[in-house]
């Protein structure tokens, strides 16, 4: 579609209205709304969670463009089209130091038959303070949206330095955002900043207050192109860190080099901190206030990974010169994968990430976070984040691959955990330590003997209750139920009676806190005791004899399952259950005893208390059978499972959608 | 009249010599089975030890896991070398419970590891295998019942089906051992009962006593084993528990520990 800028418009005799309405419509249709799973590492687990942004497609292949923010950790992505087509899409690639992403709609399960719309970019070097832009996206709630405003400030930094960090990248180090008073909603995020020509001249990113900002068009261009050419984006390092010349120095010209990174190739090209860099690579560069810095990291950043390029500067005001042959820069961090077997999440060193742990080399394996109770948390020594694992079971290990292949090949045919020794370092000291590492051992929780029971729940006589109710000065409790198919029911006890004496002993209860001296008495007895109870029915005293019988199975004592892959456990349905959620003696079905938070299960919307009924469709009743649907499905991987669960009065269909790849 | 007091006289000697005879007779027969007891090497009660993991949450705050190494008496029950212990001298709950003072409080005990120790130093790796915290007893189950350690190991298991009658002031023979500084040497303690109680079970209670340990009459009859009286989730006062209803938890914690298999 043509359209025109306002100028132009202008010119044409168009408004502002109208020339708004052409940029909408240009951009509008190339608006996706992003749903995202993404995985962090937390407490010795991989955390899911769910998350929206906006993106816009920038081609016709269907290659999005949103944040690292948004997308750059997800383990599923879905995008809803302009017209409510929902299609599956992959990450390209992301670049958390520009927090941009690239995502690619996977358009051969498309059903709709019309050409993808896309929006292009626009140059946002042309872009003036006062432009009027407009913010398109779409936020929570709003299948798309536009915002009106105008381009406040084109230099726009972070006013703390590392302030704004994405995995260990400071974003301020190369962004300069657009600032614009266009409103952002939450979940702007990615969506794009247009000129009223329809060009993206920038990536909507943050929202502060009433000030946005963009992540320049021309910057985001150059990145998504190489995310999507190479997957990466491959920059040079060189180890100087620079700051704004000092106020002293302010008459010069150049870079105030604040450090340099030790072996690196600043190091090696002989640069020391007050140096001040004048020229790099044939390029003039200048820092006189932090806005300035990004300019030089981005010429800094983009020399050809292993060229050679002279420095010109001054040292003490005398004149000197350098000669520096860049490296490839890596991340600052890479990415965590949890190791389940380990109990902990752990990732590999980068070149940065090895240099600021202070290690010798990006060898080992760096501990991220560890899960309460796991075998890590259990080793003596325990392993504590921050710990790199360098050896196991004699062996070295380098990496995380090579850590992931050891545990396999350790565990491999075996049923229960075996103790492996593991060497890590904690800082300077180089440790040893024994982790049981495989199949965690069940807990062997000791059954409790089984006990006589009555069949009642009771509340206690409290001296106010039994003020009120004419019988002052007497202990005991009052039933309030009475369960089916108990002694008690037998014996023809009623809710409302109180019981004062149990074979002439008294029942010692008048606070609250006594609520367990009428159970105790009780279970003092033996199974099949006849107990005579001395009561007051409607204030007439009587007594009544029932014949203890055994307390059912407590729910501790039920046969139960745990699912690591989707994080939850259930258990047979407990008497207890049975009668509080009105089910009958022989409904079916499972009792879901917990769910982990941020597993599949919780993101599923699973809940503690629901009881499963089917699995995808399949009815449920005891556990083992569940055992084992639960086993073929996972080693079906299964992308989709769906189970069928009562909620107090409701009934609901609950569908998993886990992430197979990842260990 | 003379010859009658000179008649009554001699029965009320004779009464006396009869009466201290049968005492002479009851104290000698009382050394002889606690003689026994300590020759036979005390075979019948044993040391347990326990590494327990503790963790404590209060209010949905999680305090850092502490590990417990607890130490305890307990009898052998049946020849495949099942142990009966005191569970509150094993299972730190209820004083940890206590300690805190606070109702939301949330007390979890992992038995991580168990251990019968037996004379020779050798260890048998065991399981808790039943628990009633109401009568204070617990079950020490070995791990192979068929095991190398318990074949070898010289035990003596008291006879829970023994059937006796005590009766208010009999003197009973309380068989125990005693710690690692003074060699885990076998001891015997007499006592009286002082006391028996009917309702809601029956339950004897002797002038002193140690928990996990067997209770012996004077012919070497088990009555029973001393536990704590436990009110309010609490161990109390010391009492023996019977041995019948000690064969009814034995007999339930071998059924369950079957029934598992």
């Amino acid at each position: 579609m043509q359209t025109m800028s306002f100028s132009q418009a202008a010119k044409e005799g168009k408004g502002l209205e109208d020339a708004i309405q052409d940029a909408v419509a240009t951009v509008y249709p190339a608006i996706v709304r992003i749903h995202v799973v993404a995985e962090n590492g937390s407490g010795g687990r991989m955390k899911k969670s769910r998350g929206s942004g906006s993106g816009v497609i920038i081609s016709p292949k269907g290659y999005v463009v949103t944040n690292h923010h948004v997308a750059g950790k997800a383990t599923r992505l879905t995008c809803r089209l302009h017209d409510g087509e929902e299609l599956e899409a992959i990450l390209v690639g992301t670049d958390a130091l520009t927090d941009l992403s690239v995502l690619r709609l996977q358009l051969d399960n498309r059903v709709g038959e019309n050409p993808l719309p896309t929006a292009e970019f626009g140059d946002s070097d042309e872009v003036k303070v006062g432009d009027v832009v407009l913010a398109m996206g779409s936020p929570a709630g709003l299948s798309q949206s536009v915002t009106r405003g105008i381009a406040s400030n084109l230099t726009m930094i972070s006013t703390q330095r590392d302030s704004f960090r994405l995995d260990g990248e400071n974003v301020g180090m190369l962004v300069r955002w657009i600032g614009h008073d266009a409103v952002i909603f939450p979940g702007n995020s990615g969506g794009p900043l247009v000129n009223l020509t329809g060009e993206i001249i920038g990536i909507n990113e943050v929202g502060i207050g009433s000030l946005g900002g963009a992540i320049p068009g021309n910057l985001a261009r150059s990145v998504a192109n190489q995310l999507i050419e190479h997957g990466k984006v491959s920059r040079s390092w060189s180890g100087i860190e620079a700051q704004p010349l000092l106020e002293k120095d302010r008459h010069k010209q150049g870079v105030l080099v604040a450090g340099v990174i030790e072996e690196s190739p600043a190091q090696e090209a002989g640069l020391l901190p007050g140096d001040i860099i004048q020229r790099f690579d044939g390029e003039k560069v200048n820092a006189i206030i932090p806005e300035d810095l990004p300019l030089f990291n981005r010429i800094a950043l983009s020399i050809p990974v292993g060229k050679t390029v002279d420095i010109h500067g001054l040292r003490s005001g005398k004149k000197i010169s350098w000669e520096l042959t860049t490296e490839a820069r890596e991340a600052a961090r890479m990415p965590e994968r949890e190791l389940k077997n380990w109990g902990i999440t752990a990732r590999n060193f980068s070149k940065l990430s090895a240099l600021e742990a202070r290690r010798p080399d990006s060898s080992g394996i760096q501990v991220h976070s560890v899960r309460p109770g796991s075998a890590a948390d259990r080793a003596k020594p325990s392993l504590r984040p921050g710990d790199v694992i360098t050896n196991v079971d004699r062996e070295e290990v380098a990496n995380l691959g090579e850590l992931l292949a050891k545990t396999k090949k350790i565990i491999e045919g075996q049923e229960e955990a075996v103790p492996v020794l593991v060497a890590f370092d904690r800082g300077l000291a180089k440790l040893l330590t024994v982790v049981e590492v495989g199949p965690e051992k069940e807990r062997d929780t000791p059954p409790q003997a089984w006990k006589p029971w009555l069949g009642v729940a009771t509340q206690v006589l409290t001296r106010e209750l039994s003020a009120v109710l004419d019988v002052t000065g007497l202990k005991g409790v009052r039933i309030i139920q009475v369960y089916p198919d108990t002694p008690a029911e037998k014996a023809a006890f009623e809710a409302g009676d109180v019981l004062l004496k149990m074979d002439g002993q008294i029942i010692q209860a008048k606070r609250e806190e006594d609520a367990e001296v009428f159970g105790n008495m009780i279970r003092e007895y033996k199974i099949g005791s006849k107990v005579v109870f001395s009561i007051l029915r409607d204030g007439k005293p009587m007594e009544k004899t029932a014949q203890l019988e055994r307390r059912p199975t407590p729910a501790s004592e039920l046969e139960e399952y745990e699912d690591r892959d989707f994080e939850f456990k259930v258990r047979e349905l407990s008497f207890a259950n049975r009668v509080n959620l009105r089910l009958e003696k022989k409904a079916r079905g499972l009792m879901v005893e917990n769910v982990d938070s941020a597993g599949w299960a919780a993101l599923a919307g699973l809940r503690q208390g629901d009881v499963i009924l089917k699995v995808d469709g399949e009815p449920i009743d005891r556990v083992e059978a569940f055992r084992v649907k639960m086993e073929s499905i996972a080693k079906n991987r299964s992308a989709r499972v769906t189970f069928f669960v009562k909620r107090r009065i409701h009934t609901l269909f609950i569908e998993f959608e886990p992430n197979w790849e990842k260990p | 009249m003379r010859s009658s007091i000179k008649l009554a006289f001699a029965v009320g000697i004779f009464a006396i010599a009869g009466s201290c005879l049968l005492a002479a007779k009851k104290t000698s027969q009382l050394q002889a089975t606690a003689k026994r007891f300590v020759s036979d090497g005390n075979a019948t009660v044993v040391w347990v030890s326990a590494v327990v993991r503790v963790d404590v949450s209060v209010a949905g705050r999680s305090y850092p896991s502490q590990e417990q190494k607890l130490e305890t008496l307990g009898t052998v029950v049946d020849k495949d070398g099942l142990v009966v212990v005191s569970n509150s001298m094993i299972d730190p709950s209820a004083s940890i419970r206590k300690q805190i003072r606070s109702p939301g409080a949330n007390v979890n005990v992992e038995f991580q590891e168990v251990r019968i120790l037996l004379d020779d130093g050798s260890e048998i790796p065991c399981r808790l295998s039943l628990k009633d915290p109401d009568l204070d007893i617990a079950c020490v189950q070995p791990l192979d019942r068929k095991g190398k350690e318990l074949t070898t190991a010289a035990i003596r298991p008291v006879n829970l089906r023994s059937k006796v009658n005590p009766e208010i002031l009999d003197e009973v023979l309380i068989l125990g051992k005693l710690g690692r500084t003074l060699y885990r040497q076998p001891t015997v303690k007499v006592a009286r009962i002082s006391s028996i109680i009917e309702k809601p079970r029956k339950y004897y209670v002797l002038s002193q006593a140690i928990p996990g340990a067997p209770v012996f009459d004077a012919r070497g009859r088990l009555l029973g084993i001393a536990v704590y009286k436990i009110a309010g989730g609490m161990p109390t006062s010391m009492i023996t528990l019977p041995s019948e209803d000690v064969l009814d938890i034995a007999l339930q914690a071998q059924q369950r520990a079957k029934n598992k298999k």
